[in-house]
């Protein structure tokens, strides 16, 4: 496979979801092409990104993935949006950065392979967002909902290690949570080492 | 019948020793399962006499039992990006290869697209590759190497297209997809939704896809709904499987079928978040349409 087409399917990709790039292109798409080393004849293909029908294209596709981002962190968002940040900033923010187009480090449930699932990769892109009160538990409570709502789909050795629940610190102690609902809250050290012992695992043990 | 077809060498030889069901002539309806939400309503259609089969893509989840409907088989995939300059993932195709080989299906259906741009993963769903003498070397290259993994018949299929990146190789994305098929001796799945979708878009005429394809390779017919957004003065057509097929893609299905001689399936597109009455009848309207009513 040549180069030259990879940096072409790259530019395509990246003005399909990234809000920076494509305003970048439309700016100046010979800027842009010094950039991504695209010659006039690649930067001539992409001339159709510049019309009404790339736009309409590109927010169907941004809204698709933003869609199963919005149902997995619910409460991560709500923080996320905080001074009149709407979601869609959020998402496009997301978009932007190399995380998104990163296979990233966490196997998808169905197939146990890297690259398939947006949202681990939306995960570790927020956790290293500009902090408010709160986001870090409510980040790590709604991957520990969706990674023990994955039990039930896959028997991949990874999943298997959020059948017995996952553990979320909290200031009212630790958040119990088990395929995918948000048990109760451990709040003596007796009963945190009771779940260990079930087989609950420390979520921190699965956040790089 | 397929089998007279020269066209297609062993290829053809191979789908009609598959399997007597698929070998007893004339158009089957199917619909496609997405999950196990769907059985109770896939059970009722096949009572009714609705479903000949179920089409699936593969890989599942591994809680996931299409099984259980006793229905034959048809294999698919959206997640082998065919057209991808970085390649294929052996390994997710492999996955693939083994739920194939589970089933008596005639073919697998496979995207001509792009998911991303790395050699696995995918970001969203099915993105159409640039129409360009080298993107047409690339996928060529890739379902060999694919058709050399699988030892088995595989069926081409197109995403609607909004804006064409082309470098004025081929006429459109049908000639694309014809010479793909031809140098690779592919079959091909015609989304008729596709269709109506992008030459609403593009404000063009449906039909030309009978004209680009070669008749003979159109082995499966997808149908499914569709919606429209405005944009400013325009209106804007996209794909909505939640959403029963609309009287012009009931009416392009028609045509499909008295034009098509080798058309084995005609499968329903419908998602889970749509109405079960629409469900049941958009297939007795296709029932009808492939001569099971």
């Amino acid at each position: 496979m040549s180069d030259e087409a990879m940096r072409v399917q790259s530019a395509f990709v990246r003005l399909i979801f990234s809000d920076a790039e494509y305003k970048h292109f439309i700016s100046s798409p010979i800027d842009y092409a010094a950039k991504l080393m695209l010659n006039a004849s690649q930067i001539n293909l992409l001339s159709p990104c510049a019309t009404e029908l790339f736009v309409v294209e590109r927010q169907g596709r941004k809204n698709l993935a933003a869609r199963e981002l919005r149902r997995a962190f619910p409460r991560t968002f709500a923080l996320l949006c905080y001074d009149n940040r709407s979601d869609s900033q959020i998402i496009n923010e997301f978009m932007d950065s190399d995380n998104f187009f990163e296979i990233g480090d966490t196997p998808c449930a169905w197939t146990g392979l890297y690259g398939y699932d947006n949202r681990p990769k939306f995960f570790k892109w927020a956790k290293i967002q500009p902090r408010c009160a709160g986001l870090s538990e409510c980040l790590k409570l709604d991957f520990a909902v969706y990674l023990t709502s994955l039990t039930q789909y896959s028997n991949y050795p990874y999943y298997e290690n959020f059948r017995h629940g996952l553990l979320v610190e909290s200031n009212r102690g630790q958040l119990f949570v088990k395929n995918g609902i948000v048990i109760g809250i451990a709040e003596s050290t007796k009963a945190q080492e009771a779940l260990t012992n079930l087989g609950s695992q420390n979520i921190e043990r699965f956040l790089r | 019948m397929l089998g007279t077809n020269k066209m297609f060498g062993t290829n053809i030889t191979h789908v009609i020793n598959q399997s007597t069901f698929w070998n007893s002539g004339g158009s089957r309806l199917g619909a496609r399962w997405d999950g196990n939400a769907q059985t109770p309503n896939f059970l009722k259609a096949k009572e009714r006499g609705l479903l000949d089969y179920i089409e699936l893509n593969f890989p599942l989840a591994y809680s996931e039992d299409p099984w259980c409907l006793e229905l034959p088989v048809l294999s698919h995939t959206a997640n082998n990006p065919l057209a991808s300059a970085f390649g294929i993932s052996l390994e997710h195709a492999g996955l693939v290869k083994e739920y194939l080989s589970k089933t008596d299906s005639p073919w697998t259906g496979e995207h001509l697209a792009i998911l991303g741009e790395t050699g696995v993963g995918a970001l969203g769903y099915v993105i159409n590759p640039p129409l360009t003498e080298e993107f047409f070397k690339i996928a060529c290259s890739n379902i060999t190497t694919l058709q050399v993994l699988y030892n088995h018949p595989i069926a081409l299929e197109l995403g609607p297209f909004y804006s064409v990146l082309s470098d004025g190789a081929f006429r459109n994305e049908y000639h694309f997809l014809n010479e793909v098929a031809r140098a690779t001796d592919s079959l091909v799945i015609l989304d008729l939704t596709h269709t109506l979708i992008t030459s609403r878009n593009l404000g063009r005429d449906p039909v030309i896809c009978f004209d680009e394809i070669e008749r003979e390779r159109v082995v499966e017919l997808h149908v499914a709904g569709m919606r429209s957004s405005r944009h400013g003065a325009n209106e804007y057509w996209f794909d909505a499987h939640q959403e029963p097929p609309n009287t012009a893609t009931i009416e392009i299905t028609e045509e499909a079928l008295r034009l098509l001689p080798n058309v084995m399936a005609v499968t329903l597109e419908y998602s889970l978040e749509g109405e079960t009455d629409g469900f049941f009848s958009a297939l007795e309207i296709l029932a009808n349409k492939v001569g099971k009513r």
